[in-house]
């Protein structure tokens, strides 16, 4: 049985072999050369800087964005710890204690007049979804307060600020000594990677989900008269729409920098108020997307707030209704009320944005299972690369289900999907029959959260 | 026209206003040297030489291939030095630093009248030793 089942899985391993030779090359300056382009300067140029790439805090199996888990495992020499390393960024480079323990990110967004004093601390935003999340009628929204890009502020210019912000060697911050800026068809690239990934649209709202709970957390998101969540997050995106009005991604003044007890403030460090938007800044930041909330952790620009449940409690707070936000909502509210809800409808929200995470994750799954078995063997480090973020996907869902207590049963065939998948990495002599497999446990775990229909 | 219609419009209203119109993080923009801004250097600035600075009436006289262009300097306009050429550390500037015969670069705010160039910011270049270059 054994030896059939190796002749039988050796037959398509040749077979692939042998079409690898003949596969037409691809046109140069495709969309798909550029994407793959972008990908590798994202996660691989250094641009002759400190050794940090784009990647460094955007990491492709931690959703393009870290935290202080997946920091507290990285190795000390990591180049996300340059400043313990480097004397020359030992000082007003980063802070390494709130990075460490709150994954929190030094940004001179008011100038670098006064670095010891003058900054802000941010967490990472994971760079998921950029299509469906920059645009609004006055150009592209980037970084925390829609402000992050130097040129002309769009997503392509992001990575010119980045490099002199981040990658720099000396505090000198000079082009061509401390680091090199992008080049033009780098910025190209960079902007066509980052559009490429995650979802390249809105889902459309409601989904008939199967999940007592989160279909009833979905009818409170939707609901303008009681979560009200869905004015300034349509479909759970970053899309902002008013009587009507589409204000694309918008910038709000919600109230977080007035949450009491902040993390970070909670320690002796210097942590300056941070206001957002502008220099000096009106307050606001940037809407961001909710699908991939549950497992972006943690939250708001300062990652205030560890858990999803928090989060959505933070708009039941004092913070929130007393913020220009929070007022004018309840300004619109017949009975004059801001968000006002109750902890079991807390948790329901937030158990719907844990299932509209992990049905997210699910389809990029499957997005990435089948790309694998699209490609010829001699693609092995591609292959490889898309099933081992296929594993990362299934842990995020399996992570963001089970971390509330949600439908068990698709868990389980999580699980299976996830081990399959390893399989699959471990085995190329089996790999599209284990690929097969894990995408059909995927399905039957979409199946038990969602109606085939939606 | 109901109460209910007002305080939309005033929702509205509040949250295009914090919308902003400027984007740019003026922070970073300040490092990278002169025509290298990224998509606006050779589409959205002026790139030629100070032909004339009027500090009384803060208006400055550029020169390009297409002609001298009257550049506006406002109390909002912020003038970064340019001292990539040095391998030094870009800097803040003032209308000071706007000398004959320099290279800069003029972002315009947008607003302008047609004659007339107001500047959200300018970059002189600094290219030999002096006093603007030790600042």
């Amino acid at each position: 049985m054994r030896t059939k089942l190796i002749t039988w899985g050796f037959i398509p391993f040749l077979f692939n072999l042998t079409v690898c030779k003949y596969s037409p090359p691809k046109s140069p300056g495709s969309p798909e050369d550029l994407i793959a382009k972008g990908k590798y300067l994202f996660f691989q140029e250094t641009f002759e800087g400190n050794g940090r790439t784009c990647g460094t805090c955007h990491r492709a199996e931690r959703n393009l964005t870290i935290d202080s888990t997946f920091i507290a495992k990285l190795p000390k020499d990591d180049p996300l710890f340059v400043a313990e390393f480097t004397p020359e960024l030992k000082e007003n480079f980063e802070n390494p204690k709130l990075m460490r323990e709150f994954g929190l990110i030094l940004e001179n967004l008011d100038g670098f007049g006064d670095l010891k004093n003058k900054f802000v601390m941010r967490g990472v935003p994971h760079t998921l979804a950029l299509k469906t999340s920059v645009t609004s009628p006055q150009g592209h929204r980037t970084g925390w307060s829609g402000d992050g890009a130097p040129g002309d502020g769009s997503i392509r210019s992001f990575a010119t600020g980045a490099v002199i912000q981040h990658f720099t060697k000396t505090l000198n911050r000079v082009p061509g000594v401390d680091f090199r800026l992008p080049r033009e068809d780098e910025l190209d690239a960079l902007e066509a990677f980052q559009l490429s990934t995650g979802r390249q649209e809105d889902v459309e709202l409601p989904l008939s989900l199967k999940g007592t709970v989160p279909k009833r957390g979905q009818e409170i998101f939707l609901d303008d008269t009681l979560g009200k969540c869905n004015i300034c997050h349509v479909n759970a995106g970053a899309t902002t729409i008013v009587l009507g009005r589409n204000l694309g991604n918008a910038n709000l003044n919600t109230g977080v920098e007035n949450l009491p007890d902040q993390p970070a403030r909670l320690t002796k460090e210097l942590v300056p108020a941070d206001d957002g938007f502008g220099r000096p800044g009106n307050g606001t930041f940037n809407v961001p997307p909710l699908v991939e909330a549950a497992d972006t952790g943690p939250f708001f620009h300062n990652n205030a707030i560890e858990t999803i449940e928090g989060a959505v409690g933070f708009y039941d707070g004092e913070s929130f209704n007393n913020s220009p936000a929070g007022r004018l909502l309840a300004q619109n509210d017949p009975k004059k009320s801001g968000i006002e809800l109750d902890g079991t409808q807390i948790v329901a929200i937030a158990a719907f944005l844990r299932v509209l995470n992990a049905l997210e994750n699910i389809r990029q799954s499957i997005e990435l299972l089948s790309n694998s078995l699209n490609k010829r063997i001699c693609k092995g480090k591609e292959i490889k690369e898309n099933l081992n973020q296929a594993v990362h996907e299934a842990d995020d869902s399996i992570r963001v289900l089970s971390g509330a207590g949600l439908h068990p049963e698709a868990v389980q065939h999580l699980e299976k999907a996830r081990k399959l998948t390893k399989r699959a990495i471990g085995n190329p002599f089996f790999r599209r029959k284990f690929t097969r497999d894990a995408i059909s446990e995927q399905e039957k775990a979409r199946e038990l959260l969602v109606e085939r229909s939606s | 026209m109901n109460i209910q219609y007002f305080r939309g419009t005033i929702l509205i209203a509040f949250i295009i206003f914090n919308a902003s119109l400027a984007h740019s993080q003026r922070t970073t923009e300040m490092y990278i040297p002169i025509g290298q801004s990224p998509g606006l250097s050779g589409k959205n600035t002026l790139v030629g030489f100070i032909r004339k600075v009027d500090a009384k009436s803060l208006l400055i006289v550029i020169g390009d291939a297409k002609g001298d262009q009257q550049v506006k300097v406002t109390k909002g306009t912020k003038i970064w030095l340019d001292r990539s050429q040095l391998k030094l550390t870009n800097q803040e500037g003032t209308l000071a630093d706007c000398k004959e015969n320099i290279l800069a670069e003029v972002k315009p705010t947008g607003g302008e009248k047609k004659d007339q160039m107001i500047a959200e910011w300018i970059k002189v270049q600094i290219s030999e030793i002096g006093p603007a270059s030790e600042k």
